[in-house]
């Protein structure tokens, strides 16, 4: 039998005791009766080691860019400056100061929040309102806007940008207008 | 440039929610839950260090698809063979009967349904996975990654307590 008071049951939020296990791997929630499986990690029990910056003790220590106070440890591997255990983050292989990983991070996708999807917006609103046909007056202005617009955009983080939909949706929306044009101008010179 | 950023393989495929849907991304040091409303894609990451646990529970999902497209496709056959007997034409209830019984055998094949939560130490997420086989294939894919970046973990040493000082009697 295995204790571990840190996970939760998802099903009913309740801490798993020891006697819900079967072995180190399975058991049942003895609240919910849902049957689990784990796989544990290291870091359930345990965590990253603590920085902790050393005293400048010699005045020929080299001393921290951020922190005059501390020991200098590390060098940046953005812009070199030197760095005490607690400024020297480690970052995608290196080791950076705060300010070059907040650099890093604005350019770098791996940071990204969020990404509006021009080209799903596009399509959509290219071929939904076909549906009810009188909408396409506005919405394949629309439509074509945002083909220009997010043209030269990056798309989605995961997919990449579908520049295939964006032209499908500028070809229907062209078309749309052309259509419209058409029966406007026959409306006008009849 | 846009070929540089695709740094991400894909784990599972989109999974359909509410209002929008999510899938599932290796990275090169974490893990990435996409959640797409079809206009936005929004990301939440993981780091390989943080993940605690992951949590398979059985759901019954697949039992109540099989029971729903089985209880569509008898009535259908019953329809059908009642057409037939008739001396009508079958094509037609044929058509709809594959409709519902093709879903039924991907369902029966694809096995048993589950769920994935994800634990790190602040929050728990429940993962865009809805199968047992592809869930063992996803986390056997993970584990050695996540394992290699704990490697370094420590034991947690207990915070320095002020010493109390018993009060003069």
């Amino acid at each position: 039998m295995t204790s571990a008071p840190a996970l939760k049951c998802p099903q009913c939020r309740r801490s798993y005791s020891s006697v819900d296990w079967h072995d180190d791997r399975s058991g049942r929630c003895h609240f919910c009766l849902t049957d689990f499986e784990a796989i544990r990690f290291p870091a359930l029990s345990r965590t990253k080691p603590a920085a902790r910056p050393q005293a400048v003790v010699l005045a020929e220590d080299s001393t921290c860019f951020f922190h005059h106070q501390n020991q200098a440890e590390k060098v940046c591997d953005g812009c070199g400056r030197f760095l005490c255990a607690v400024c020297a983050v480690p970052s995608s292989g290196g080791t950076y100061c705060p300010a070059c990983l907040s650099k890093q991070n604005e350019r770098s996708a791996v940071a990204i929040p969020s990404r509006i999807l021009y080209d799903s917006a596009a399509l959509s609103l290219a071929f939904l309102p076909l549906l009810l046909w009188f909408f396409t007056l506005f919405t394949a202005p629309i439509a074509l806007g945002l083909v220009i617009y997010g043209w030269n955009k990056p798309g989605s983080l995961v997919n990449g940008p579908r520049r295939w939909r964006l032209a499908l949706a500028g070809l229907a929306s062209l078309a749309q207008i052309g259509g419209w044009i058409f029966i406007l101008l026959k409306l006008w010179l009849r | 440039m846009a070929a540089k950023e695709r740094i991400y393989i894909r784990l599972s495929r989109p999974v359909a929610g509410l209002a929008s849907y999510s899938s599932l991304w290796q990275g090169p040091d974490h893990l990435l839950l996409a959640t797409s409303t079809g206009y936005r894609e929004q990301y939440q990451r993981f780091q390989f260090g943080d993940i605690q646990s992951f949590l398979i529970t059985p759901s019954s999902r697949r039992t109540v698809w099989t029971v729903v497209l089985s209880v569509l496709s008898g009535l259908i056959a019953l329809g059908t063979l009642v057409r037939w007997a008739r001396g009508g034409s079958p094509i037609v209830s044929l058509v709809l009967l594959a409709v519902f019984l093709v879903p039924l055998v991907i369902n029966l094949l694809r096995g048993p349904t589950c769920n994935v939560t994800l634990m790190t130490r602040i929050r728990t997420v429940k993962l865009p996975i809805r199968r047992r086989r592809k869930a063992e294939d996803v986390l056997g894919r993970l584990t050695p990654l996540i394992e290699a970046a704990q490697a370094d973990l420590v034991e947690p040493t207990p915070a320095a307590v002020p010493s109390v000082v018993p009060p003069n009697v």
